[in-house]
């Protein structure tokens, strides 16, 4: 199994190849990308961002930003749902403020109507911040979703 | 001034392995100065230790921190302003047997220009 590996490896490293080897290599990332949005619509906030993270290390051009604020996104309902009100407000700010500029959507994700519901619970956080008690409902969290058409 | 890091920080570790100077540190984990221990500055989150912290001025164009940081969450510390002489100095004297050359826009953010 390892020479079989090798072999491909060594024959990706040929000039022909090599771009075919990345070609390979690019729908992992979106696999990923993927993965990262199913654990974030499922709540696992933290590990939404960790994986988004790798991604985003690897990722430059128009992409990059979107990724962050997504990731930003992802951190502030990490620190809603942990009573970091402080750091859940400036993530929600800076996570939208980075996707602004590809509402209404980017990759097919929809991002109009996902901001505005990330901003109610920046106002919860707020709230939250000047001393209210909250009781954040993680049910109404918005997915993230894909437009189909 | 020396970088910090805030509340915000989701405790990810990317920034410690960056800082050229091993100024940063996890949560509760003590840090080191010549030899001598001192307490953890921060048990909730990762923390940059000022007195270690050149902001990467004789290292690097910009703090790799920040740079590395995908919250964004370290910033400048208003509590510890510093020029960049003095960061320079803290530079050469926490690496004694390093040659530094002298400044620039590579090795220095005050240098860069926009």
């Amino acid at each position: 199994m390892v020479q079989v590996l090798l072999t491909l490896l060594q024959i990706s490293c040929s000039r022909l190849i090599f771009p075919l080897f990345f070609l390979i290599l690019l729908p992992m990332n979106l696999v990923q990308f993927e993965r990262g949005i199913d654990h974030f619509n499922r709540g696992y906030f933290f590990e939404a961002h960790d994986i988004l993270e790798d991604i985003w290390r690897e990722t430059t051009g128009p992409d990059r930003l979107f990724l962050q604020g997504l990731i930003q996104v992802s951190v502030g309902f990490y620190h809603l749902f942990n009573q970091n009100y402080k750091g859940a407000v400036s993530q929600f700010t800076k996570g939208l403020t980075k996707l602004e500029p590809y509402k209404p959507s980017h990759r097919k994700v929809e991002l109009a109507v996902f901001s505005e519901r990330v901003l109610g619970f920046r106002e919860q956080a707020e709230r939250g911040l000047v001393g209210a008690v909250l009781n954040p409902d993680e049910s109404s969290v918005p997915k993230i979703i894909y437009l189909t058409s | 001034m020396a970088t910090m890091i805030t509340e915000e920080c989701i405790n990810c570790g990317a920034c410690e392995p960056e800082c050229p100077n091993v100024a940063i540190y996890a949560n509760g984990a003590g840090w080191e100065l010549n030899g001598e221990q001192h307490a953890a500055i921060s048990a909730d989150f990762y923390y940059i230790v000022p007195e270690k912290c050149t902001e990467c001025v004789g290292h690097f164009d910009k703090e790799q921190c920040a740079a590395v940081c995908p919250v964004d969450c370290c910033v400048p510390d208003p509590n510890h302003v510093e020029s960049e002489e003095e960061l320079f100095a803290r530079a050469k004297a926490l690496h004694p047997t390093r040659e530094f050359p002298e400044l620039s826009a590579e090795t220095s953010h005050f240098r860069k220009v926009g």
